[in-house]
């Protein structure tokens, strides 16, 4: 079902909304994860790690996943759909390969969090950051803002069908009228 | 970049895009599957980054559940 102009409107405004609150959040916490790495000191580094776990819990978690449903509607209910367009495809994959990265990552970080809030200094001091997830995260999410913004060409068979049918049906009509 | 199919008329422009696949599609995903690629090679040497292995996100990891916490000192970056 396509969406009318105001509805569009609104679950993109929503959309962007969140898909850019979950860029800022990501970020956020990159820089904890880097100042957990980057520090001697063991309260900062106690500290980092449940800014981590809150930020991940709390923004990042409901960011990611209002953002993916968002996308989703938007593809459903305007013209692009998702699977006509190969853009549409690989950002929808992208998304959802962030979103149940991010979801099976927090875990352990709060699993880590726990250890951190008991830890004694030298203990803190192996905990270290954590880089990797929040880097490869915020790679990701900037290609598919790139897709969503270039919208690269090309149309899937599906894509290419759905719209030969209407072309198809426009044909059809005036013969059945004569 | 230009778009090839501003110049051309609506049926050329749509016999470009039945060609099939457009090349930034096959690049990208043969960047994803040399991703994939490397990722499993370096898994199965042990020598992915921070410890990470393919189960590591799963519940249990499938580590003995004697090895408490999950996720100990040192497996994250430092």
């Amino acid at each position: 079902m396509i969406m009318t102009a105001g509805w569009r409107k609104l679950v993109l405004t929503t959309h962007l909304t969140f898909s850019i609150g979950w860029v800022g959040a990501a970020v956020a916490y990159l820089s904890l994860g880097v100042a957990a790495v980057r520090t001697e000191d063991a309260q900062m580094i106690r500290s980092a790690w449940i800014g981590m776990e809150l930020i991940g819990w709390f923004v990042i978690v409901p960011l990611a996943l209002a953002s993916f449903l968002t996308g989703l509607v938007m593809a459903l209910g305007t013209k692009w759909g998702l699977f006509r367009h190969y853009w549409v495809i690989f950002s929808f994959a992208l998304t959802l390969f962030a979103t149940v990265i991010l979801l099976l990552h927090m875990p352990t970080v709060s699993s880590t969090t726990d250890i951190a809030r008991t830890a004694d200094a030298a203990t803190l001091k192996g905990l270290g950051g954590d880089l990797g997830h929040p880097a490869i995260g915020l790679v990701v999410l900037l290609v598919v803002q790139v897709l969503n913004m270039y919208k690269p060409q090309g149309m899937t068979r599906y894509g290419q069908k759905k719209q030969q049918r209407p072309a198809l049906v426009r044909e059809a009509r005036p013969e059945r009228g004569t | 970049m230009t778009d090839p199919t501003s110049r051309m008329d609506t049926s050329a422009a749509t016999e470009f895009q039945r060609r099939g696949m457009p090349r930034w599609v096959k690049v990208s995903l043969l960047v994803v599957v040399a991703l994939i690629g490397v990722f499993v090679i370096l898994s199965l040497l042990g020598v992915a980054p921070g410890d990470h292995g393919p189960t590591r996100h799963v519940p249990g990891g499938g580590a003995p559940a004697s090895t408490a916490p999950e996720h100990g000192p040192g497996m994250h970056d430092r």
